[in-house]
């Protein structure tokens, strides 16, 4: 989908949301709800408080459509979900970090056909959760949830180079971490 | 260095259960359903509050507009009395104005007119004036000359009238003198010389004298005229007669005492009218200077007369510009 075409949609949808329209709302949960689960998963790393942020997401939507100038749909979803996700954590403890459970929360949801990568993505989840959470967020933005540069920095209130640049950085430290932590299994298993 | 990256494409797969979107759409749309009953609830209570609030308002506004409406309309009221009173005051003093105006313009003319009648035409006033007490004294006099004419006249009158009767007599007297007895030329040319003064002294009295009075006189002076030439004829015969005599002398005497007694009675006449005779009563200087007298006083009357019509045609003149002056006086 086109940029140009997902403003148009996003326009069409917050004229409906703000009239009340109940079936735009239906339409918006059906359409963000599973990204915004997973972005709060991966922040947050328990599928309970994932599904209550991510439906507390939506309500706060519906307080705030009519007093919020909106542009980006989808960006602003996310950055509810991001604030609450902070406001989430700064309740329990700001420096608590998340231990993800990627490999049986990936098994829960797609069955026994993701066993076989269960051990890279629990690697994966170890090098996620050494990253900077910054880092660990702009990573699952772009490359779990496929946002441009641009909505990735109207989500976390940043510029477009600054995603860029650590976006660039965060890759390659979550490489380099992977990367160590696949020569590591294999060092232990010969 | 990019199996991370796919292995983070893996974690797409991660979603929530069903039962957890299922329990999110719930309470999605029941917090939608409560949020939208609390915007209609909320803006029942608001558009009653805004319902109240506007009636206040309105009953405010009422109030104030009908304040300032008052307030207006008594100001307006105000300005426009004002107005009219000013206008009113205006009209009426323009008004008055207009009727003084005129009455100031003729006043001053007035004024204007006295005094260029002071100043340029004071003289003529003082002349009119001045011609009026001589028209008067004219007056005065013509009525004393004819007062004096009328009394002269009747003195004339009753003159003629003793002379009248003298000639009579003297008529008598002649008619009783015999044809003989004979009369001088002296005599009877005294004689016609009288009568012919008798007639000068009428003809100045002539127009002065009453028609039937003149009449009178001047059959009087006629038949004393006839009884001249009756005498001179029976003179002229008896001159005939007496060349034809032996003498030729003249008598006087006797018969010449008639023509005496004639003339003590024209001598009387002339005494009487106040005039000195001579020893003959042969001229009448009383008569002339009579006639000399009532040429003066007609000389005078004719000046005044003149005088008269000078001062009528000034006083015309002056009535002229007094009459202009009488227009602007609007009298």
């Amino acid at each position: 989908m086109k940029a140009s075409q997902q403003k148009s949609n996003d326009k069409q949808i917050i004229e409906r949301l703000k009239r009340g329209d109940k079936e735009a709302y239906s339409d918006l949960y059906n359409l963000h709800a599973k990204a915004i689960y997973r972005f709060v998963y991966f922040r947050v790393g328990s599928r309970e408080v994932a599904e209550d942020i991510m439906q507390e997401t939506f309500l706060k939507l519906i307080d705030v459509v009519d007093v919020v100038r909106m542009t980006n749909l989808r960006a602003y979803l996310y950055r509810i979900a991001r604030n609450l996700v902070n406001d989430s954590h700064r309740a329990k403890s700001k420096n608590e970090s998340v231990a993800l459970d990627v490999a049986s929360d990936a098994e829960s949801v797609r069955g026994e056909g993701f066993m076989e990568a269960s051990a890279e993505l629990t690697m994966l989840s170890e090098a996620l959760d050494e990253l900077r959470s910054d880092w660990r967020e702009i990573i699952i933005l772009r490359h779990v949830e496929s946002l441009t540069h641009q909505e990735i920095a109207q989500v976390i209130g940043r510029t477009s180079a600054y995603v860029r640049v650590n976006l660039h950085r965060a890759t390659k430290a979550l490489n380099a971490k992977f990367n160590s932590q696949v020569e590591g299994d294999k060092n232990k298993t010969k | 260095m990019n199996n991370a990256i796919e292995q983070l494409k893996k974690l797409k797969s991660v979603s929530p259960s069903g039962e957890a979107l299922e329990r999110g759409h719930y309470f999605l749309m029941a917090r939608l359903d409560s949020k939208l009953a609390e915007k209609s609830q909320l803006g029942d209570i608001l558009c009653e509050s805004y319902t109240v609030r506007v009636m206040r308002d309105a009953r405010s506004a009422v109030k104030a507009f009908v304040r300032i409406y008052v307030s207006h309309i008594a100001l307006s009221l105000a300005v426009v009395t004002l107005f009219f009173a000013g206008f009113g005051a205006l009209a009426t003093y323009y008004s008055q104005d207009a009727v003084d105006g005129p009455q100031y313009v003729l006043k001053r003319a007035l004024e204007n007119a006295h005094i260029a009648l002071s100043s340029s035409d004071r003289r003529t006033v003082l002349r009119v004036e001045q011609l009026g007490q001589r028209v008067e004294e004219s007056q005065k006099i013509v009525q004393k000359v004819i007062q004096n004419t009328e009394e002269g006249s009747d003195k004339i009158i009753e003159a003629i009238q003793k002379a009248q009767s003298q000639a009579i007599v003297v008529r008598e007297d002649i008619e009783s003198v015999s044809l003989d007895d004979g009369v001088s030329d002296i005599d009877m040319k005294d004689i016609q010389n009288r009568l012919t003064s008798y007639s000068i002294a009428l003809d100045g009295f002539e127009e002065e004298l009453p028609e039937d009075i003149k009449e009178e006189v001047q059959k009087e002076v006629e038949e004393l005229a006839q009884t001249i030439d009756a005498i001179n004829r029976l003179v002229t015969t008896k001159d005939i007669d007496n060349v034809d005599s032996e003498d030729g002398d003249t008598q006087s005497g006797d018969d010449i005492d008639g023509l005496q007694g004639t003339n003590q009675a024209t001598s009387t006449v002339s005494e009487e009218l106040g005039e000195s005779t001579d020893g003959d009563g042969a001229v009448l200087p009383d008569a002339n200077d009579s006639a000399d007298s009532m040429e003066e006083d007609e000389a005078d009357v004719t000046d005044y007369v003149e005088t008269d019509e000078s001062v009528a045609d000034e006083d015309v003149q002056s009535d002229e510009e007094l009459s202009d002056t009488d227009v602007l006086d609007g009298s």
